[in-house]
């Protein structure tokens, strides 16, 4: 059986006032039912844009599809009418957006906007609709659902509006949720009870979760599988054990080098030195080299693009992986 | 870059041509004409178009094209005179608004919510039904009930200044208020303004027009835009005249929609995220 | 909600006091005092000097200025605005005859301007970039920068002169009241007053629609599998219409301002013809009583902006 999600040399292009900035440049992966993907990065570096594509919720123009392909359950997404891909947002592949201080309708009620969403999926009453949001607000752990129903996202906390957006996306039983760095803007105590509803969530639909963050420990804790991006490429794909174990691409290992670590003594943290190159003229050869530690000088990495190859059972595109701590 | 832009807005270049036209014409208007705008003559009475008279006589066989490109002297400096009353009020109270914060700015701001909501037709309907109409309190009614905008505009910027680092490091070196303002403040709000100012000076052309309309603004004999439709409140002036009032109204029209193209290049130009 | 109302109509009763000052300074400062000009220099002989002091006396005109103004404003207060120097009218019958036809006016205009203004600036918003949003621009832009006062007499010439079809002044016949009639009457200065509204509302309906398009929750619509057209007029409309509504109430005065002129064009018998005709006429009693009266429609037009913010965002609870 082919995978539930498959994306293949995905490159998309954002017109600015300075040029053309390649968003994504040759990304592939896949998703198979009911697994979790993490995909992390630093910020600009394709996460977002790759599921916002996913989804066709690219806004066209700026952004503009190169090449590529999305398949999901063997339909090419990217060859969809407007109609028919509407009828999969929301049903067959759900969202959930970073920031739920702005992500709902200020101006209407929260029962109201998820039964918007199940209305447009499926035949039943406004009663009906209204009904089955209320048990889904009940389901993502929300107080006197009924009451809560009737309010405007604006009497909600974040951790509140963010579950109201949990119960939006799961209201029609998705079999893929993705989520699009659901836990960046909440309160630490916060973001582990959202990220345990997300959990939850998943065993009720058995959804396949890609997790969009940047956050490492985020990782550790819901992923199986994990594709790191840099610069709009994928640079390693592994599963989460042996990536979090033996790194095969240095700007994996320098992430996790960043990482504040309880169980070490160590105090200092290392962040990776220097930043991201700009989209709009990059580099010939690989795109992390001005900042990696592993490149030493060597001439390979500036002239030549490494390609993603197999290397311990990771994916990496670095040319001198095998050194990779 | 904001030159580039600004270029590339066909219609502001446009905007910019017709404009020069107009202030050209104003001012070289001796040279256009022979006649004397306020020349009455009775043997030439209310005579249509005519290769002697470009566009005709008025009531008092006084040159029509000749009042016209008179008219637009006086129309354009109310404009533009308004225009710069109403930033010079706008800027110092928006800017004394922005930097001492707190009970002034309440106060400053709630003045301009006021300021803003009389218009000034209505305001000039009293002060000229009470004091006489003239040119002068035109200006002033209309400089002293526009200046909330340009208030408004400099007190945004103001404030989004304040907080940024080098107005703050400036402020603990014990730099006093009117040195920000003079360094800091009006520099960052020059773009903000000159577009305000350009849309003011459009409002000011129309205002005086509706009030010099109304016989509260420009008084005859010296002609205005505005004033030249005065005559068109009569039918038989309507309806056999033409000439006495379709001039003035189109050069009022063209040349508010001028300035308001240039504004629009300018907004454009100075600030892209604005930009429509 | 009750203690935000009180503070709100207590700052427009402030302001109400100075903009009375204001008049009554303006009306101090006016040529000529009205015992003078009771008695033209000509006509005065002995005796007349007594005379002009017990008029004064009798009028109050010997009292401190802060006397006669509250003597004035008690008097304004309890609808006493005065007489006509004209008609020898009460002012207030005068202005109350007055009010209808330009509620009348001023009230069809404003809505007529906001079912052309909104369904525009959507359209322009919607297909920003494109031909419809260009002929929207040019349709409001040709609305704000043309006087409307010119388009009456435009009007005036094509519909009423040249072809004959609508009044040109007006609101009905002399003797011959029916329904076509009036609305023959009104189309004109409707429309046209409509129209010049209609431009200002058009712009920032089409910004405010530009902005809240960009807006996460859009986003999320379309995540559920909300079409465009839903996405539009389910939850884009109501959040741009928002900030729409506070501009149009806080434009009633200009709207006003607008039908001054509009009513001069058509000959309407409303405020605005009472006032340019009282202006004319150097009829202070009736100025004043015409600023006054304005001066309160302004603060209740600005408190009516306040209050339907409230009402319209749920966000906004009034404290």
């Amino acid at each position: 059986m082919s995978p539930l999600l498959t994306v293949e040399d995905l490159a998309v292009e954002f017109r600015t006032e300075d040029g053309v900035a390649r968003a994504l440049d040759g990304v592939s992966f896949t998703v198979e039912a009911g697994e979790t993907v993490a995909i992390v990065g630093e910020s600009g570096s394709g996460k977002s844009v790759t599921a916002l594509t996913v989804l066709g919720l690219l806004r066209r123009p700026p952004a503009r599809i190169v090449r590529g392909s999305v398949r999901f359950r063997d339909r090419e997404l990217l060859r969809l009418s407007r109609d028919e891909l509407r009828k999969i947002r929301g049903k067959d592949a759900a969202m959930v957006f970073q920031d739920p201080m702005t992500a709902l309708n200020p101006v209407q009620r929260v029962g109201k906007q998820i039964a918007e969403a199940i209305r447009l999926h499926s035949a039943v009453s406004r009663q009906q609709a209204m009904a089955r949001a209320v048990d889904l607000l009940g389901l993502v752990g929300m107080a006197q659902p009924g009451t809560r129903a009737r309010q405007y996202p604006h009497e909600f906390s974040g951790g509140m509006r963010q579950r109201a957006m949990i119960a939006m996306a799961i209201a029609n039983d998705p079999a893929l949720l993705i989520a699009d760095e659901p836990t960046t803007a909440l309160d630490v105590t916060i973001q582990a009870q959202v990220l345990s509803l997300l959990r939850t969530a998943k065993q009720e639909t058995g959804a396949a979760t890609v997790l969009i963050t940047h956050d490492l420990g985020v990782v550790a804790e819901m992923a199986e599988r994990v594709l790191v991006m840099y610069a709009g490429r994928i640079v390693e794909q592994a599963d989460v054990r042996s990536l979090f174990a033996s790194p095969r691409h240095p700007y994996t290992a320098g992430l996790l080098a960043s990482i504040p670590r309880l169980d070490v003594e160590s105090q200092t943290l290392t962040p990776i030195p220097g930043s991201p190159p700009s989209l709009l003229a990059p580099p010939p050869g690989c795109p992390f080299a001005p900042r990696c530690a592993l490149r030493q000088g060597r001439a390979e990495c500036v002239s030549e693009r490494p390609a993603l190859r197999e290397v311990d059972g990771h994916a990496t595109a670095c040319h001198f992986a095998e050194l990779a701590e | 870059m904001a030159v580039r832009r600004f270029l590339r807005h066909k219609l502001a270049i446009a905007g910019v041509v017709v404009l020069l036209l107009v202030v050209l014409a104003t001012v070289c208007a001796p040279l256009l004409t022979g006649h004397d705008p306020l020349k009455v003559d009775l043997s030439q009475v209310r005579q249509p178009p005519s290769g002697e008279h470009l566009l005709g006589t008025d009531g008092s066989g006084r040159d029509v094209f000749a009042r016209l490109l008179y008219a637009g002297r006086v129309s354009l400096l109310v404009g533009v005179f308004s225009a710069l009353l109403a930033v010079v009020i706008g800027s110092v109270l928006g800017a004394v608004a922005g930097i001492l914060g707190g009970w002034v700015d309440a106060l400053i701001m709630r003045a301009a919510d006021v300021f803003l909501s009389f218009p000034v037709l209505v305001v000039m309907i009293v002060i000229a039904g009470i004091l006489g109409p003239s040119i002068t309190t035109m200006v002033i009614a209309i400089g002293l009930f526009t200046w909330p905008r340009a208030g408004r505009v400099v007190r945004g910027v103001t404030l989004s200044l304040r907080e940024r680092e080098y107005v703050q490091a400036a402020q603990a070196f014990g730099a006093r208020t009117g040195w920000l303002v003079v360094h800091h403040v009006l520099p960052a709000v020059l773009g903000s303004v000159v577009v305000v100012a350009t849309i003011a000076v459009a409002d000011g052309i129309l205002i005086e027009a509706s009030l010099s309309f109304l016989g509260l603004g420009v008084q005859p004999p010296q002609p205005s835009w505005g004033n030249m439709l005065t005559d068109a409140q009569r039918l038989t002036v309507i309806s056999q005249m033409p000439w006495l009032w379709i001039p003035p109204g189109v050069a009022v029209a063209v040349t508010v929609l001028s300035v308001n193209f240039v504004g629009d290049g300018l907004r454009d130009a100075l600030d892209p995220r604005e930009s429509s | 909600m009750g203690a935000y109302l009180v503070r709100r109509v207590l700052v427009s009763v402030l302001v109400l006091v100075l903009v009375s000052i204001g008049i009554f300074w303006l009306f101090r400062l006016a040529p000529g005092d009205p015992v003078e000009m009771m008695l033209p220099p000509q006509n005065r002989g002995p005796g007349s000097e007594a005379f002009i002091a017990a008029k004064r006396a009798e009028l109050g005109l010997d009292e401190p200025v802060w006397v006669q103004y509250f003597t004035w404003l008690g008097n304004a207060v309890t609808g006493d605005l005065g007489y006509s120097l004209d008609t020898g009218r009460s002012v207030s019958d005068l202005l109350g005859e007055r009010v209808g036809p330009t509620v009348y006016l001023m009230g069809l205009s404003l809505l007529l301007a906001l079912v052309i203004a909104v369904p525009l600036g959507l359209l322009a918003a919607v297909r920003k970039g494109r031909f419809a949003d260009y002929a929207a621009s040019v349709v409001s832009l040709g609305a704000v920068c043309t006087p409307p006062f010119f388009l009456g007499i435009l009007g005036i010439y094509v519909f009423s002169l040249k072809l004959g079809l609508l009044p040109s002044a007006g609101m009905s016949t002399p003797g011959q009241y029916s329904v076509g009639d009036s609305l023959s009457h009104l189309l004109m200065p409707l429309v046209i007053l409509a129209f010049s509204q209609s431009g200002q509302f058009t712009r920032y309906v089409r910004s405010s629609v530009i902005a809240e398009l960009h807006a996460d929750y859009v986003r999320t619509a379309e995540a559920k599998g909300v079409s465009a057209t839903g996405v539009v007029t389910r939850h884009v409309l109501r959040n741009a219409l928002i900030p729409v509504i506070t501009i149009v109430a806080l434009s009633l005065p200009n709207v006003l301002a607008g039908a001054v002129v509009i009513e001069t064009v058509f000959a309407w018998p409303g405020m605005g013809q009472l006032a340019i005709a009282s202006f004319q006429g150097r009829d202070y009693p009736v100025i004043i009583g015409f600023a006054l009266f304005f001066s309160i429609m302004v603060l209740l037009s600005n408190l009516i902006a306040d209050l339907l913010y409230t009402l319209v965002d749920p966000r906004v609870s009034l404290r």
